[in-house]
């Protein structure tokens, strides 16, 4: 670890005691959106005649540091025309760029662009997922969802079937950090894990990392998902919507002041309830809706100063009630399961200089869900309420120096504040005078601290090289750990290059579930002095290759993460308080978890085609993943339920003609790996009383009953079915005066394949013989759907 | 509360499979299993007689008659046990439906190992071997009894504390029960008592010299004339440890969770063979107050 350090710290000192030598001067500025003035994140920025550039930070902003000289600087990005600026290099600039939104450029001029080429991006294991071509794929019930789309990447695995949960490189649902516009989100969950709180349409980026991670991110051990609100049209009044089989949503944007300020909302809601309404029964009542909301404002003060407001807030909602009359009496009762999330953002962004960019966050995130029964009769009145949630506070600081087209730094501190309520519980009893109230509280203060380096050597091998300080307070316990991350690639020929990635992560906070499919009762809780922090440690490496005379990508990676200490479920262990809340009063999760390791490998090719009449991508995974714990399957290691040998996902859109869209997904995937019951057998348990009982019933003989108990096999060895699923949608734009217009017409599982959801065993009693059967339930066959959107 | 939690499971079903069906559930080809042999023994060199139970399991998804002999008792099976120097050959008892031996033909002597092999005519072949706790139990505390009058009738809850032996791995299980007399025919009834805190089955992982705590939960003893608490502390090998404790805990009733599957030491078949060492003390309640 020192050693790293004096490294480090070597290699900076050589890199910034070169940087003054030369008169330089830098060309600097915002690159957004031509129209809309949207800002425009990723944006490649490239200097031809010194075979370096830079990319456009997650607020739009550039810097490149030139020697006094004439330069051609070249701004690209997918989708977009390339802008081609010429400068006379003796004083610094300010220039703003702003790229046009070509969307039907012929794929002429498309290979003819240098757009993000990941051949020269020192990053590595890092999925930017186009969020305008979610828009094409099909989806359940039209339901576009940013993560069932993660799910199509390679290295990213979905979990059991419609599940929004995603599985990274072998790591659960609960290792993913999920972020919006700097705000952690919790629970990303709508209807059971069936949707995604992310529709996409408030959002102008999502990127997910799966490996060599850069020094800016922590907390979490498998991945990154970072999302970026859009900012809102700063020119025209403009909005969106559609309408679907089980839900509407609505996007609104525009300028509050031209040019300077502008504010975006989102909006969606399910129908399900009031559709089914007509059809209950007038004493029951049950119904579930869910919604979403997303707005966000931000005001240019100057050029160097910016202030960003976003937020989201969702929540679902699921409940029964009942009436009952007998007697003139009437008996009443409600019962719920809501739960939701918020959070909120407010971010400063400062230009220091023309190179030193500084942003600041005050961040809020709360996830909280909440059970409860009230009953009611003539005379008495009976409520039970159970709650649990997390609550974050948060502090961020960025800076980024862009010393130099060689080299650029940053570094920065993220300190949150988060409130555990693994459990409050109130419950009230007229008739037995119970008044019983308890909630249990943790906080914790979780901080980072890191420094990233950057550098470009000649244009040939670019270098991530940081390292983050991660600590953690629960109670009078601290955790403390250093966190070296490193990500290099290096060009082997044009357009052709090799890369490499290191990371170790730290995770404070964990996720107890007992289903592992995201249902709303699954809890976060902090480390304490006998839950330690999870770890991991991954290494990647792999190739990258352009083949612009096709418009292809490919890039082929492999990676071996070894985790320690996650977590996992004693056997036997409840953490379904649904079952009884009431059982609550007496939960002590940290006696029910266990500590294990982790360890998982594989191969990820990713075949990609971003743009063009034909789009789309093939992406492949080869993975294993085993687990080990003493106190499961007696310490013997085993494999994780959704370790995944193949995973398959082929992605096609075919523009058919300036109205018509055709797109398919086909996925594969190996079964989910399970543990079986082969028998039954009885256990003679030992009875330490034998000696009483043989005296009681005056027998030599101690007769103990026939408990009999599952014979189950090895943990997890025996396979579920292969999962595979053919999705195809079309869709017919219309370009009116003062609007566009979408009808799409989707089928899910086209040939209606029956997928697993989960196996049980049932008993069949036929000619006086008992046979258990092996069962294999699935729940979704062939599922048209029909969406109409509108975009003016 | 249940009734909401299957509502809600129900209706979002429902809603989310409103095109679903019958046509939506499918039989699998499950592996299909021979009946496994299944041997359970308990070495203790408090015991006289010492028996093994040597049964067959049942294995799913091929069709069994009826329920009245699920697990066939196996009587026709070689059954020899040994202790690295001489052995001995077990005869099957009828009335007990086990293989049995007195101690005096073959000693359990704390410390030692004990080797079992059981074979029979249709090929099956089971091996297992395990070694007999040295230590005698530690002496089981009362620290305090509790009477608590419940609406009229008068109950105990009884705090017990035992000292964990000086050294590692080791594992208890400690039980403890009391009669009652039962009114309709004046007899005195056993039964066990649970723990309302502390666990029946216990290790000295990382508790290595410290004290086990335990409280019982309510003890009715009505009008019993033996008002005492027998307790039984067993010092018992590792295999005694996680084979109870594996099956007490085995869940698998929801198609999300993991099910655990029941340990076992059996080479070639399933169950257990272990070691235990201590026995029953009993202990007058009265007495403390």
């Amino acid at each position: 670890m020192k050693r790293f350090l004096i490294i480090l710290m070597t290699i900076l000192l050589i890199v910034s005691s070169r940087l003054y030598a030369q008169q330089k001067f830098s060309v600097s500025g915002f690159v957004r959106e031509k129209g809309s003035l949207e800002s425009l994140p990723g944006v490649n920025i490239y200097i031809p005649v010194l075979k370096a550039g830079a990319i456009s930070n997650n607020y739009g902003f550039y810097s490149v540091t030139l020697p006094e000289g004439k330069y051609e600087v070249r701004y690209s990005f997918i989708g977009y025309q390339t802008v081609v600026l010429n400068v006379d290099l003796n004083k610094d600039y300010i220039q703003d760029i702003y790229l046009d939104p070509s969307i039907h450029l012929s794929e002429v001029v498309i290979t003819d662009q240098k757009a993000e080429r990941i051949s020269e991006s020192s990053r590595i294991s890092v999925i930017s997922l186009p969020v305008q071509q979610i828009k094409n794929i099909p989806a359940l019930f039209g339901e576009k969802d940013v993560f069932k789309a993660l799910q199509l990447m390679p290295g990213v695995q979905k979990g059991s079937e419609g599940s929004s949960g995603i599985y990274v490189r072998g790591g659960g649902p609960d290792q993913n950090l999920i972020i919006l516009d700097d705000a952690p989100v919790y629970n990303a969950s709508h209807l059971f894990g069936f949707f995604s709180i992310f529709n996409g349409d408030a959002l102008k980026s999502v990127e997910l990392t799966k490996g060599g991670f850069p020094a800016r991110y922590g907390g979490r051990l498998s991945s990154v998902v970072e999302m970026t609100m859009k900012d809102g049209n700063k020119q025209k009044f403009s909005g969106e919507g559609g309408v679907g089989l089980i839900s509407s949503r609505l996007v609104l944007e525009g300028p509050i002041k031209k040019e300077a300020s502008s504010f975006l909302v989102s909006a969606r809601r399910t129908y399900i309830d009031i559709l089914t309404r007509p059809f209950m029964n007038a004493n029951a009542k049950g119904g579930y809706y869910f919604y979403d909301l997303n707005a966000k404002l931000n005001y240019d003060f100057s050029s160097k100063n910016k202030i960003y407001l976003s937020g989201y807030f969702g929540r679902d909602k699921f409940q029964v009630t009942t009436r009952t009359n007998y007697n003139n009496n009437s008996y009443d009762s409600k019962a719920g399961l809501y739960w939701q999330n918020a959070t909120a953002t407010l971010r400063w962004n400062h230009l220091f200089s023309n190179k030193i960019f500084a942003n600041t966050s005050l961040i809020f995130s709360r996830y909280n869900m909440k059970i409860f029964s009230k009953e009611k009769d003539n005379a008495n009145t009976y409520t039970l309420e159970y709650n649990s949630g997390i609550r974050d506070f948060a502090f961020k600081y960025d800076i980024e120096y862009h010393v130099s087209p060689k080299y650029t730094f940053r570094a920065g501190l993220q300190s949150s504040n988060h409130r555990f309520v693994p459990t409050a519980i109130v419950e009230k009893d007229s008739q037995t005078l119970i008044d019983y109230k308890k909630k249990s509280t943790y906080n914790s203060l979780e901080t980072g601290l890191y420094v990233e380096n950057i550098f470009n050597f000649g244009g040939k091998l670019q270098m991530n090289a940081g390292l983050r300080l991660s600590h953690f307070i629960a109670g009078k316990k601290n955790y403390f750990a250093p966190e070296p991350r490193l990500s290099a690639n290096y060009l082997i020929s044009e357009g052709f290059s090799a890369k490499v990635g290191y990371a170790e992560m730290n995770q404070y906070i964990h996720l107890l579930s007992n289903t592992g499919i995201g249902l709303p009762t699954d809890l976060w809780v902090p480390s304490t002095d006998r839950v330690s922090p999870e770890n991991s440690r991954q290494i990647s490496g792999g190739l990258a290759k352009e083949l612009p005379e096709y418009n292809l990508t490919v890039t082929l990676e492999g990676y071996h993460k070894w985790s320690n200490n996650i977590l996992g479920y004693k056997p036997g262990a409840n953490f379904l308080l649904l079952d009884d809340p009431s059982n609550a009063q007496n939960f002590t999760w940290q006696d029910n978890v266990t500590a294990g390791s982790g360890k998982s490998y594989g191969f990820e090719l990713l075949l990609q085609r971003k743009t063009g009449k034909f789009s789309g991508w093939i992406g492949y995974t080869l993975s294993w993943t085993k687990l080990k714990f003493d106190e499961i399957n007696f310490g013997k290691e085993f494999w994780a339920r959704y370790d995944r040998r193949h995973d398959l996902s082929v992605v096609l859109i075919y523009e058919l003609s300036e109205n018509t869209t055709l797109s398919s997904t086909w996925v594969y995937g190996t079964g989910n790996a399970i543990t079986l019951p082969l028998g039954e057998f009885p256990t003679g348990e030992h009875q330490p009383f034998e000696e009483i009982y043989k005296i009681l019933n005056n027998s030599p003989f101690f007769y103990n009953n026939d408990a009999h108990a599952t014979d189950y096999g090895e943990v997890n060895s025996f396979r579920m079915k292969p999962y595979h699923r053919l999705d195809l949608a079309i869709q017919f734009h219309k370009k009116k005066k003062n609007f566009e217009r979408t009808w799409e017409i989707g089928l899910y599982n086209a040939y209606s394949r029956k997928n697993p959801f989960f196996y049980f065993v049932d008993s069949v009693y036929e000619n006086d013989q008992v046979t258990s059967k092996l069962r294999m339930v699935s729940i979704f066959p062939i599922i048209p759907s029909f969406t109409f959107n509108i975009k003016f | 509360m249940k009734n909401l939690i299957k509502s809600i499971l129900l209706i979002s079903g429902i809603m989310v499979l409103f095109t679903s069906c019958e046509s939506m559930l499918s039989d699998i080809n499950a592996p299909v299993s021979d009946p496994k042999l299944v041997v359970t023994a308990f070495l203790s060199p408090n015991d006289d007689t010492i028996s093994i139970s040597v049964r067959k399991s049942r294995p799913l998804y091929v069709p069994t008659t009826g329920y009245s002999d699920p697990f066939p008792f196996v009587s026709d099976a070689t059954v020899t046990i040994s202790d690295g120097m001489n052995s001995l050959k077990i005869p099957y008892n009828v009335a007990n439906r086990k293989y049995l031996f007195r101690a005096e033909d073959m000693p359990i002597i704390p410390g030692k190992t004990y080797t079992l092999l059981v074979t029979t005519p249709d090929g099956y072949h089971a091996a297992s071997h395990c070694t007999v706790p040295a230590e005698t139990a530690p002496v089981v505390e009362v620290t305090s009894i509790d009477t608590l009058n419940q609406g009229g009738t008068i109950v105990k809850k009884v705090s017990l504390r035992f000292r964990d032996l000086p050294g590692n791995g080791h594992f208890y299980r400690l039980s403890v029960g009391a009669f009652y007399r039962y009114e309709y025919n004046a007899e005195d009834v056993f039964t066990e008592v649970g723990f309302e805190r502390g666990m029946p089955f216990v290790s000295d992982k990382n508790k290595d010299g410290e004290y086990f705590t335990f409280r019982t939960t309510e003890i009715y003893t009505y009008n019993t004339t033996n008002d005492s608490l027998y307790i039984s502390l067993l010092v018992t090998d590792e295999n005694y440890y996680n084979y109870h404790r594996s099956f007490n805990t085995n869940q698998g009733d929801n198609p999300f969770s993991e099910p655990s599957p029941v340990y076992s030491n059996i080479e070639g078949g399933l169950g257990v063979f272990a070691g235990i060492n201590g026995k029953i003390t009993a202990y007058h309640m009265e007495i403390v107050k």
